[in-house]
């Protein structure tokens, strides 16, 4: 019903009525933008102050924020833009793109802003995120990867005292908590939603030499180093090492109450940690930046490539325009200094343009990040379009094994045998 | 239950005009239920021979491809089976549960009015909540169920009851139990305040047990409702969604994902109409047969 | 009914009716304590039973941080609306059914009837892009009228056999003093049937209020969500394990059926049961 008292707003102001109600009022435009930071406690005052100051800037536009929890949100989304219901900017993990690529709705931005310019303020290699089938479909917002995160105190508790970084070191780092403390869960590992185990896993099995699939889409996942990754991760639960249950948002809760020593998060697990503990910004000095653990010293620390998008969709033919509402604000969020810093000040989302990136390097929680961060992959599926298939697959015989219902050996068969009849139905067209 | 051509209305004795109104009354209804049951229903079955998904702006006839796709993925034979298990031990439990409740509600004594009331509560309550109430009570860490028995020595370490299939199963049948039994208990009560109490004070001259009264009076009198209720109960939990869904989401690797939730998982979250038709076929072939003989029953009586 | 002079039978008794009663009730208690208490008795590994320290805090936040009223607002219009909408068309068919008689009537009620068996989440892919081409996608409208699905064919059943008890002598009486047949229908027919309106109207408003699966998927705008996605999504993502916050919200929500409910149940399982029961 709110659609219909919209249009008939819109028709009564075009048949003049609109004076009457003033004329502010009739001459705001509504930008309607969808997202799920805003949505969560951590983010949610310096996004709804970066908001304010669009608005402030802008005062002919009214600036509708619509939020859903990350988990729902690809599938509200997708809902939305089948619907046709006003969207303007949308916030995406950099792993949905392919999806909502394949919608054939998002707004070229090399062809809004010009290849010349986005290049100037973003680094080429960052902006390659945001880029499906050659063209610059999202904007990247804030880009980094998703890497393990250290609890100096637990680890200081447990009489550790250095980051390991091979995996016996990790492994020996987590008995040492589990003595120290009975109640802790040494490693939060993703347990519960297929989005976080997945890809927990894929950075696991790099780890060990494997992966899911080749570049044409070959499912490789039936190998050695699967079972050998799946096998370490089931072997850490039989050890009570890990958990069951535990998806980010426990993880991120056990972190801020010093209850485990590693999980794996985006670098605003330093914000999380602010919020959950209540401390703010005392808790930084326990939050550490630590490298995914290697099979023999020497090797590059492996990591998902991880960011957030800013894109504009093309609804109901309207296109976007170069210095129409949607792109200002989009260069409010992902351009402006000002607010790249604030973001940054606040929970730790890296900036992306070359001046603030600049402005941070002194930060040595960001400086550790980065150098982790700078052998991140891509989440393998997705590059492909039916991206969410295959994290579900991925995740559930994940989760069987973990859970012990299957032996690794036979949920990694299982894995490559449903991959492959997906994969089939991809390249079928 | 009302037979359903019993005293049915004799075509000669009716004006024309009157059987004009009839059909212009039912036009309306017909037309509704055309539009937004009986049409969504057929063209669901038939877009199951389609290949339509996100990608495929225009749905492809495709033969029978999504039941062999089905077939290869081996995934609709457990979701099959957990519906029958979520069927069968809710619908059970909550017979027995709502009988044994009604026979008790029944007694005369002091509060009973009020408990009777206070019975419904279950039922009223949105299924979120219910699903919040028993997710909070079955949680891991600070779940009441782990305090008490981690209190009464029971067990050492804490549970994590929805994070194992039986457990989660347990879980939301015992959550949706709890959901139908005022609902049962209210049917039979109504069942047993209509039986004659001259029946049972025969059968205690006769020298009847407490035991004995229930199996030989109560139990053949309540035999149509719950009949009735049985039917009803189990069709509704064939159809539930709300609970499981905000539960437990269908795991731990669908455990406890059931037809309803594996079809809106298909159509609305994968993007696969036609793959999620094909399961709502084999969902409806599933319900036929029982409707079927259940439909009979209804038109045959009387 | 039961003989319970005997000690044994008393005990068997009362173990077995304090056993479903606190099954029954017990989750109810719960609720009600858990949101009384503050965030830190609501995360101890063993909680006491009642509230040490009484809070009103849940309330507070559920009330003023979340969209709750919309929710609810949302939730009593869709679901009233729906099920006045469910009662009208139900009564036009079971009427019709009942008291007249015309060719394909018998086969027409029997395909409306046994449309109870249709799974609704099957329903929903077609009347996904169907709502969508009507432009009713994500209205209040659109909720409605998709609401008649979950109770139309069984409230037409249940309708049917109230109104075939109805002397056909009543109505014919009043043709024959020259009432109108819509003036026999709202004059005559449906004050007699007072507790079977009742019934199926309460029944369809039960299925919409208890909805998920419908609303979660044909509302995306948060204003109009109703009360079940409302929660979901408001304690599924961050705040998830605000327990104490998700029990006084569980709560708020009930409270408006649960009052609709006091005042109109005696109707309700007279009529719900009376087809059940009369044979």
């Amino acid at each position: 019903m709110k659609t219909t008292r919209r249009e008939f707003l819109a028709a009564a102001s075009a048949l003049g009525f609109g004076a009457a109600a003033g004329p502010a009022f009739a001459q705001q435009r509504t930008l309607t933008y969808i997202g799920w930071s805003h949505d969560e406690a951590a983010s949610k005052p310096v996004l709804t102050e970066m908001f304010n100051a669009f608005s402030t800037a802008n005062p002919s536009v009214r600036l509708e924020t619509i939020g859903f929890p990350w988990a729902q949100m690809q599938q509200n989304l997708i809902l939305r833009m089948r619907a046709g219901q006003p969207l303007d900017v949308a916030q995406l993990a950099e792993r949905w793109l392919p999806t909502f690529a394949a919608l054939n709705n998002l707004a070229d931005l090399n062809e809004l802003f010009g290849r010349a310019a986005l290049e100037e303020k973003i680094d080429a290699g960052l902006l390659r995120i945001g880029q499906s089938g050659g063209k610059q479909l999202g904007l990247p917002w804030t880009a980094a990867s998703i890497g393990m995160v250290a609890n100096r105190k637990v680890l200081g508790d447990a009489g550790v005292n250095q980051i390991p970084t091979t995996v016996d070191q990790f492994v020996g780092a987590l008995r040492a908590i589990k003595r120290s403390n009975p109640e802790a869960v040494p490693y939060a590992l993703a347990t519960k939603n297929n989005l976080s185990m997945s890809p927990d896993f894929q950075v696991w099995l790099w780890t060990f030499g494997g992966r899911l699939l080749d570049n044409d889409g070959a499912v490789k996942v039936n190998g050695e180093a699967g079972v050998r990754a799946l096998s370490f991760l089931v072997d850490l639960m039989k050890e009570n090492l890990a958990a069951r249950d535990i998806d980010r948002p426990d993880a991120r809760r056990l972190f801020g109450q010093h209850r485990t020593g590693f999980y794996a998060d985006a670098p605003l697990a330093r914000g999380f940690a602010r919020d959950n503990s209540g401390q703010g910004r005392a808790f930084d000095q326990y939050v550490a930046a630590a490298p995914y653990p290697v099979v023999a010293a020497g090797n590059n620390p492996q990591s998902v490539a991880w960011g957030h998008l800013l894109v504009m969709p093309i609804i109901g033919g309207r296109r976007p325009t170069r210095d129409g509402d949607a792109a200002r604000f989009v260069q409010h969020l992902a351009f402006n200094d000002d607010m790249q810093m604030k973001y940054f000040e606040a929970v730790g989302l890296f900036p992306v343009t070359k001046t603030a990136l600049a402005r941070v390097r002194d930060d040595a929680y960001v400086t550790q990040w980065a150098r982790y961060a700078s052998f991140a992959e891509a989440d393998e599926p997705s590059k492909w379009a039916n991206a969410a298939d295959l994290t579900t697959i991925v995740g559930e015989e994940v989760q069987a094994a973990l859970l012990q219902q299957k032996p690794p050996q036979q949920a990694i068969a299982d894995m490559a045998r449903r991959l492959e009849q997906r994969m089939r139905d991809v390249r079928r067209g | 239950m009302l037979p359903l051509s019993a005293r049915a209305p004799q075509v000669g004795g009716l004006k024309r005009a009157e059987a004009r109104f009839g059909i212009a009354l039912v036009a309306l209804p017909l037309a509704a239920f055309t539009a937004v049951i009986l049409y969504p229903f057929v063209d669901a079955l038939r877009l199951s021979l389609y290949r339509y998904t996100l990608m495929t702006p225009q749905p492809v006839f495709d033969g029978l491809r999504n039941f062999e796709r089905l077939a290869e993925d081996g995934e609709i034979g457990p979701i099959w089976v957990n519906t029958v298990v979520f069927v069968v031990a809710t619908t059970a439990a909550t017979f027995v549960l709502g009988l044994a409740w009604a026979i008790i509600l029944n007694q005369p004594f002091r509060g009973r009015t009020i408990i009777r009331s206070a019975s419904l509560l279950p039922w009223v309550l949105p299924s979120t909540v219910t699903a919040f109430i028993w997710a909070w009570i079955l949680n891991a860490q600070y779940g009441v169920l782990n305090a008490a028995l981690l209190v009464a020595g029971l067990i050492d370490e804490p549970i994590a009851w929805l994070a194992t299939p039986e457990g989660a199963m347990s879980g939301v049948v015992l959550a949706k139990t709890w959901l139908s039994v005022p609902l049962f208990s209210a049917f039979f009560l109504a069942g047993l305040q209509a039986l004659p109490l001259e029946q049972v004070e025969a059968a205690r001259i006769d020298g009847a047990t407490n035991g004995q009264v229930i199996r030989h009076v109560v139990l053949p009198h309540l035999r149509t409702t719950m009949v009735v209720t049985l039917v009803l109960g189990a069709m509704g939990n064939l159809q539930q969604f709300d609970v499981i869904y905000a539960m437990t989401g269908g795991g731990p690797v669908r455990a406890t994902t059931v037809l309803s939730l594996e079809v809106r998982r298909q159509a609305f979250e994968n993007w696969n109409i036609g793959l999620a038709s094909a399961v709502g076929v084999i969902w409806f072939l599933t319900i036929a047969g029982p409707a079927y003989i259940y439909l009979r029953s209804l038109f045959r009586q009387g | 009914m039961l003989d319970l002079a005997s000690r044994r039978a008393q005990f068997v008794f009362g173990s077995i009716a304090t056993a479903i009663g606190f099954f029954l009730f017990f989750p109810l208690f719960w609720m009600i304590s858990t949101s009384f208490k503050p965030e830190a008795e609501v995360f101890r590994r063993i909680p006491s039973p009642l509230p040490i320290a009484p809070t009103i805090q849940n309330y507070v936040g559920a009330l003023t941080r979340s969209e709750l009223p919309i929710y609810l607002q949302n939730s009593l219009v869709t679901a009233g609306l729906g099920a006045l909408l469910t009662t009208v068309l139900a009564v036009c068919a079971a009427y019709s059914f009942a008291k007249f008689a015309y060719r394909g009537r018998t086969a027409l009620m029997l395909l409306m009837i046994s449309a109870q068996m249709f799974p609704f989440a099957v329903l929903l892919i077609t009347l996904y892009p169907l709502m969508d081409a009507a432009g009713l996608l994500n209205t209040r409208i659109g909720l409605i009228i998709s609401y008649i699905v979950f109770a139309l064919p069984s409230g037409t059943y249940m309708l049917y056999s109230y109104f075939i008890n109805i002397p056909t002598e009543v109505i014919e009486a009043a043709r024959a003093d020259g009432a109108s047949e819509l003036r026999i229908l709202t004059v005559i027919v449906l004050p007699l049937s007072i507790p079977g309106l009742v019934t199926v109207g309460l029944y369809a408003f039960m299925w919409a209020w208890n909805d998920l699966l419908y609303s979660l998927t044909l509302i995306t705008d948060p204003s109009l969500r109703t009360v079940g996605p409302g929660l979901l999504l408001s304690y599924l993502g961050e705040s998830r394990n605000d327990w104490g916050g998700a029990m006084a919200s569980s709560l708020i929500a009930s409270l408006p059926v649960v009052v609709a409910f006091a005042l109109v149940q005696r109707f309700f399982i007279q009529g719900l049961t009376a087809g059940a029961v009369k044979s």
